[in-house]
């Protein structure tokens, strides 16, 4: 598999560089849900950052979640085990001894829950870099995107839900209206469709598998289209299907960030709090935008969104 | 960088990995941000912005049909500037058409439904029972593009298109029904179910529309309408859509005291359709659209000749029936080749079977196949600047070959106001009727048979037009205002018109390449949206059809005035809080002749208010809408022929959403 054999030349690249260091060197295991993609630019990203910043020279492992349940190594000499995944922050979390965990590329609902389900096991601590946005950053690029928008349309699932009330606020506190549905188990899609678009300017796409999925993007899509209402969405692949926007942060971002929580760590300052993306991207998709009679400069409104968060 | 093989099998994992999550247990997780997707507005989803589009459109949306309480298509073309209509079934089903016409049908037209041209070639050919492929309730809109279109719609589209485009069953989930009864013998009844299973959803409506026709003629009507529509979600993004279809009207036409062959009688139009649609984005910068659809049309209408005046004739059989089969495939292929250039090209073979042995009196009828390649390009020559080109290379059975180009021009020059150029020709092949009808009667007295009462030997060639125009369309992002003006001349050579004869002669009328007209005038839209629950609609215009030659004075005098001098309505829509909405529209038309003036020479005006009072409610889980329609507040004008009048009729009617 290319797939494997990219990632197997990056473990060799690592373990060239780690033979080159000293041997009493700190460990730090990257446990990867998937050895390719998304977990590989992350992972990519994390070790060359770490490197770059790091006075500790630390030795890395980079292991998928199987075979980090065979090492021993990661669950008793390792300071810190970077967990890249809800499937590799699981397997982590439910080891009964580990190290300082940092997981990375997890939702914060995902982050939580799972937090939950392991809560009784490990004592050690753990932080999150999450994998969403902030709900004030969205709606602020909601904003700057959509200035004449008032009314915002939400789909709720079953665990987004637990959001209504902070994004009501988050909305609220920007002078916008929400109008929001849920969709529950064994119901047609069409009917909280519906409701959350009725009258909305702007829909904007809450991530909920219940909701939001491979099958069910191409009847959201269309119907909010139709509807001539523009989605905001979550990933870069909604506006490569016809959203108006998204708003993410790649990879690679996440890569550097979650180095410098490692760095921060390993130098003896505690484990940092559980925070969300610094840096972001902002995808757009032109031609939905010209058939919808919009008009978005992606770099200028991720500048004007940038300021905004570093105004005091 | 991640080489795209990667991204792929990583975007097969994630969506399984999602598609097992959105069955099984719901939850967040990496997959819902990481996952890769199918292209869903694809190219060629993506709908020209108005400012774009090559010519004049106007739309009526699903909210305008509504509140404007018309019963048919027909009805709601009214409301569009340089249309035409009659709600009158004496000759035809209620008929529709754009900068007049020549005849009693309307065919310098296309009409699609759901992309499928509903062209009938039975008789003179025109849109026919097509108008009412639909009940209104599953309309999501009807966009009409005015202005000739062949280039993109082929010879048909001659003067412009009307399409009507269905709601998306998908968006359709439930039952709904809806009830009316009023005066004039109103009676109309609809029942329309939709429902899902896995990534499949259907609809079906039935319904049933009556009413007593016009003050003064024969002219009752009741029809009945089925349709069934899928949508099937398949992989990779692709999808098929399945539609099917029947339709028939049952109305009154001909005169009691009229013995001479059009005694009053009841006469049947019936319509079916299947159309299959398939479609899938190839990438993200192509897709491909494959459409198949079969339909048949059929006529009865047999009268007697029974006046005893004339003896020799008495009893003989006068047929208009016949029957047609329409075979239609089309590959459609759309591609963005750059940023600033999207080409759409494609393919249709369309087959026309008529049999109407009374009406093809030596061949029994006629077929004509037809071979269509089109092409067309939206070219972004700056940021203001946008080239729409287009091409129609079509040979026909009946036309031969003929090429229709077109050339727009548009020009935002500032924000929310473009200004439009372009110039188009066009050709439309003659149809069946005009090109091979021939008649003989049959005379049961002396048992022998007639010579020909019509006849044309199959010489007639394709009319042709040549349009220029001038559009200014705009739509400020500040204001609540937008609207269109189109400036147009269009130059009919060749056109298609039956010849005159002095009764009592040995001349046979046939259908002529006899015509030269010119068609100039101005139409102008305004849409005014002061807050989202009131808008007002107004449309204007200004028609001069200048005859240069005609097939005679009578059918040059109702060509001449076949459209309006003037021609103007104003639609004012509110919704009140609690539910209430109020419509009140006003239509005028100033200076038009009649296609049944036999030579009288006169022209007539029209006006026409209407009121609709709605009121929304709920009960229990059902949404209901009540409302009260009252047509033509004043007094009745005469209305496709001199002697049938459209009176005052209220009608009272419900709509519910289960």
């Amino acid at each position: 598999m290319a797939g494997i054999a990219l990632f197997t030349r990056l473990g060799l690249a690592l373990a060239c560089w780690c033979l080159a260091q000293p041997a009493q060197a700190l460990l730090v295991c990257v446990v990867s849900t998937d050895k390719a993609g998304a977990y590989q630019e992350a992972a990519e990203a994390f070790s060359r950052e770490l490197a770059r910043i790091s006075t500790a020279r630390p030795e890395l492992q980079l292991l998928g979640t199987a075979d980090y349940l065979d090492s021993t190594a990661c669950a008793q000499e390792a300071r810190l085990v970077v967990a890249l995944g809800s499937e590799a922050l699981r397997q982590v979390s439910t080891r009964s001894t580990r190290p300082a965990v940092i997981a990375a590329l997890v939702p914060r609902l995902g982050f939580e829950r799972t937090l939950q389900e392991s809560r009784r096991r490990g004592s050690a601590p753990v932080a999150a870099l999450y994998l969403d946005q902030p709900l004030g950053r969205q709606v602020d690029l909601l904003r700057l995107a959509l200035p004449r928008a008032r009314r915002v349309g939400v789909l709720w699932g079953p665990e987004s839900i637990q959001q209504q009330g902070q994004l009501g606020a988050a909305l609220a506190a920007r002078g916008l209206e929400m109008s929001d549905a849920l969709v529950t188990e064994g119901q047609p899609l069409i009917d909280p469709l519906r409701a959350a678009l009725q009258d909305a300017d702007v829909l904007l796409a809450m991530a909920d598998s219940a909701v939001y999925n491979p099958s069910s993007v191409s009847n959201i899509l269309q119907t909010s289209y139709r509807a001539r209402t523009p989605l905001m969405a979550f990933s870069p692949a909604y506006v490569k299907a016809g959203a108006l926007l998204s708003l993410h942060s790649t990879p690679a971002q996440l890569g550097l960030q979650a180095a410098a929580m490692a760095h921060q760590y390993l130098q003896g300052n505690g484990l940092p709090a559980s925070q969300y993306p610094q840096d972001f991207y902002i995808s757009t998709n032109a031609y939905v935008a010209r058939s919808l009679g919009l008009t978005l400069e992606p770099q200028a409104l991720y500048e004007r969104l940038y300021k905004l968060e570093k105004k005091p | 960088m991640i080489h795209p093989k990667y991204l792929l099998g990583l975007a097969l994992a994630f969506t399984r990995l999602a598609s097992a999550q959105g069955a099984g247990a719901a939850g967040v997780t990496e997959s819902d941000y990481l996952a890769d997707l199918p292209n869903v507005i694809s190219v060629s989803r993506l709908a020209q912005p108005l400012q774009d589009t090559p010519g004049a459109v106007t739309i009526l949306d699903r909210a305008f049909i509504r509140m404007s309480g018309a019963r048919d298509v027909v009805d709601l073309l009214r409301f569009v500037p340089g249309f035409q209509i009659t709600s009158s079934v004496e000759t035809d089903s209620p008929m529709a058409t754009y900068h007049g016409r020549i005849d009693d049908w309307a065919n310098r037209i296309q009409v699609l439904v759901d992309g499928r041209s509903v062209y009938s070639a039975l008789r003179t050919g025109s849109a026919g029972l097509g108008w009412l492929t639909l009940q209104l309730d599953d309309i999501e809109r009807i966009e009409v593009l005015r202005g000739s279109n062949s280039a993109t719609y082929g010879a048909r589209a001659f003067l412009g298109v009307v399409n009507i485009i269905s709601r998306d069953v998908r968006d359709t989930q439930g039952a709904a029904a809806h009830l009316a009864q009023g005066e004039n013998g109103i009676a109309d009844a609809g029942l329309r179910l939709g429902w899902a299973a896995g990534d499949a959803s259907y609809r079906l409506s039935v319904d049933g529309v009556g009413d007593d026709g016009l003050q003064g003629a024969f002219g009752k009507r009741r029809s009945e309408r089925l349709n069934f529509s899928s949508h099937f979600a398949l992989e990779q993004g692709a999808e098929l859509q399945l539609r099917a279809g029947s339709l028939g009207l049952h109305a009154g036409r001909g005169d009691p005291k009229d013995l001479a062959g059009n005694q009053a009688r009841m006469y049947f139009m019936g319509a079916q359709y299947v159309q299959l649609d398939w479609h899938r984005a190839l990438d993200e910068a192509s897709d491909l659209t494959l459409s198949a659809s079969h339909a048949e049309n059929s006529h009865r209408d047999l009268t007697y000749f029974l006046d005893p005046a004339a003896p020799a004739y008495y009893l003989t059989a006068i047929d208009f029936g016949g029957a047609e089969h329409v075979d239609s495939v089309t590959a459609q292929h759309t591609l963005r080749l750059s940023p600033t250039l999207r080409t759409v090209w494609g393919a249709e073979f369309r087959r026309e079977r008529v049999v109407a042995p009374a009406l093809f009196y030596s061949t029994g009828g006629a077929s004509s196949d037809f071979y269509r390649l089109f092409g067309s390009a939206e070219w972004r020559l700056s940021d203001t600047l946008l080239l729409n080109a287009g091409a129609l290379a079509e040979h026909s059975d009946f036309g031969g070959a003929s090429l229709s180009p077109r050339l727009m021009l548009n020009w935002q020059w500032t924000p929310g106001h473009t200004l439009r150029a372009g110039t188009s020709t066009a050709f439309r092949p003659p149809s069946a009727y005009e090109k091979l009808s021939q008649v003989k009667y049959y005379l049961p007295v002396s048992k022998t048979t007639t010579g020909y009462f019509l006849f044309n030997d199959g010489t007639l060639k394709s009319e042709s037009l040549s349009s220029q125009e001038l559009g200014y369309y705009f739509a400020p992002g500040s204001s609540t205002l937008s609207g269109d003006v189109r400036v147009f001349q269009e130059r009919i050579s060749d056109g298609i018109s039956q010849s005159e004869f002095p009764a009592g002669t040995f001349l046979v009328p046939r259908y002529l390449n006899s015509q030269e007209q010119d068609i100039k005038g101005l139409e102008l839209q305004l849409a005014w949206r002061p807050d989202p629950a009131t808008q007002v609609f107004l449309a204007q215009a200004w028609t001069q059809i200048e005859m240069h030659a005609a097939s005679g004075p009578i059918t040059g005098f109702r060509a001449e005035h076949g459209a309006a001098r003037y021609a103007a309505s104003i639609s004012l829509m509110h919704r009140f809080a609690q539910g209430l909405q109020l419509s009140l529209m006003h239509q005028v038309s100033d200076d038009m002749a009649l296609m049944s003036d036999a030579g009288r020479r006169r022209l007539y005006s029209m006006q026409r208010t209407d009121l609709r009072l709605a009121q929304e409610f709920r009960v229990g889980r059902s949404k209901v809408e009540a409302a009260l329609t009252l047509q033509n507040l004043g007094d009745p004008y005469a209305d496709g022929n001199l002697q049938f009048f459209f009176k005052r009729q209220a009608l009272l009617s419900l709509h519910f959403a289960l």
